[in-house]
């Protein structure tokens, strides 16, 4: 979420270390000849543009259903889409168990059909759960009403609501099969988990 | 950057923050920076930093690789998730995770040309300036290549490397997914990757499926993974290697031996 505040930044918490040896931004080591200085544009704003053309044409046709870019292998696009919608659908399912619930073993497919060609929408994963719960009333296998559950939503709720480009990293329904967790420490965490807008909505973690 | 010893780390999770905590032998371990306020930490990760483990934040959402310049916001982030935590680095990954309004909520592979490798060239530069730590950069598992791509992900990284001082996150997994789904041999990545830079390393346990890997961080740690976490301690001495487990979380003693194959891989190279 490109305009989104960071959560907190700690007051006089960003000391300006460059320039110096330590731990500075860059490492305190001598950088190669022609790096130093150069702050100006060396991909120039012609690659910038070049290269989000070619990103954002693959994008499409990974998440909106727009054909492939020439050139590309299309059957390992297709697992790549198909991959993404697992994804997604993973953690619509921890967010809605209620979902997972009344659909049975339908719900993967129903997932699939209703994430076809439609990217996650803005506002993250909760907002895809919410969408998905909307689709399901208009198409009738859910009745009206039904598709407000979202446990996320409700404060109490331990839904992450944000999953992420790397597998699932995202927290989330506290599925381990260790040892219980104490419930302050869960619940507290929880709290802010689910009760609060998180900035990143949009991360898919 | 390299020099800083990390040992053998875990992922800490939210579901799993008290296994962390008493798993015996957890030397260092990594948050989703996004996933975590600088001003509010977790208990859990409150408790590690007064044992003194350190806490690598690590970020999935900056798109190091992508068209746009990183974003600042994310960046100061960033920044103060390193200070909150008193983080020896940051790290990221050489991937694209938005385009064109679309989020990917993936990490996608950038395409590996000349022209590319300037724009991320910049983009990491302004990631480094607005760092008040050392940021290393994660090579990333994918199902497809572009078209256009001219160099391998070990030269695209080296040459970001040389432009940049950026320091290296070798996922062994990775290195095996790209293997498996690409037919890149893992051990050649070994080779071209420039591993003086290493700062640490990732491994995760995936599966197979229709003759592709997911790497999806639920499942044991393949011997095929761990072979290739062998040749590259035989190339290297890595400062720290980190067990990624994002769900269907095993028994506290089943993450406890997985730790245990990891420090046997590490010892047979």
């Amino acid at each position: 979420m490109a305009e989104a505040v960071p959560p907190e930044e700690p007051a006089g918490t960003r000391p300006d270390v460059r320039g110096g040896p330590g731990p500075g931004g860059r490492p305190g080591r001598e950088e190669p000849a022609g790096a130093q200085g150069v702050r100006e544009e060396p991909a120039g704003q012609a690659g910038r543009e070049e290269l989000a053309r070619a990103q954002a044409g693959l994008l499409a046709a990974l998440v909106a259903g727009a054909q492939a870019p020439p050139g590309f292998d299309g059957e390992r696009l297709r697992i790549q889409t198909a991959s993404l919608v697992a994804k997604r659908r993973s953690v619509v399912a921890r967010l809605r168990p209620d979902l997972v619930q009344t659909l049975g073993e339908d719900f993967r497919a129903e997932f699939a059909a209703y994430a076809s060609g439609r990217p996650r929408p803005p506002g993250g994963s909760r907002a895809d759960a919410a969408d998905f719960a909307g689709h399901l009333v208009r198409t009738g296998r859910i009745p009206a009403g039904a598709g407000s559950g979202d446990r996320a939503g409700s404060g109490t709720g331990s839904g992450p609501g944000n999953d992420g480009p790397e597998a699932g990293s995202g927290p989330g329904s506290g599925s381990g099969t260790g040892p219980p967790r104490p419930a302050g420490r869960w619940a507290r965490l929880t709290r802010w988990l689910g009760g609060e807008r998180d900035p990143w909505e949009d991360d898919a973690r | 950057m390299v020099g800083e010893r990390l040992g053998v780390g875990i992922g800490w999770r939210p579901e799993i923050d008290l296994t962390v905590e008493r798993l015996p032998g957890v030397d260092f371990v990594e948050v989703i920076a996004e996933n975590i306020r600088p001003g509010r930490l977790p208990e859990s990760l409150r408790v590690l930093r007064s044992r003194g483990v350190p806490v690598i934040p690590h970020g999935v959402g900056l798109g190091v690789g992508g068209a746009e310049p990183p974003d600042p916001a994310r960046l100061a982030h960033l920044a103060a998730c390193a200070e909150a935590l008193g983080a020896p680095l940051v790290s990221e990954h050489l991937a694209f995770v938005r385009a064109g309004g679309l989020e990917a909520g993936h990490l996608l592979p950038v395409p590996r040309t000349r022209r590319a490798l300037a724009v991320v060239t910049e983009n990491v530069r302004r990631a480094q300036d607005a760092l008040p730590v050392p940021l290393a950069l994660e090579n990333v598992a994918a199902i497809f290549g572009w078209p256009e791509d001219e160099m391998t992900e070990a030269e695209f990284l080296g040459e970001l490397v040389a432009a940049t001082g950026v320091g290296l996150l070798v996922d062994v997994a990775n290195l095996y997914t790209n293997q498996v789904n690409l037919g890149l041999p893992a051990v050649g990545a070994l080779d071209a990757l420039p591993l003086s830079e290493l700062a640490y390393v990732h491994v995760a346990g995936g599966h197979e499926h229709g003759g592709v890997w997911h790497d999806t961080h639920t499942a044991h740690v393949s011997d095929e993974i761990l072979a290739v976490l062998s040749e590259l301690c035989a190339r290297v001495d890595p400062p720290g290697v980190l067990l990624e487990w994002d769900a269907d979380y095993p028994s506290d003693a089943a993450l406890e031996a997985e730790l245990g194959r990891i420090r046997e891989a590490m010892a047979r190279g």
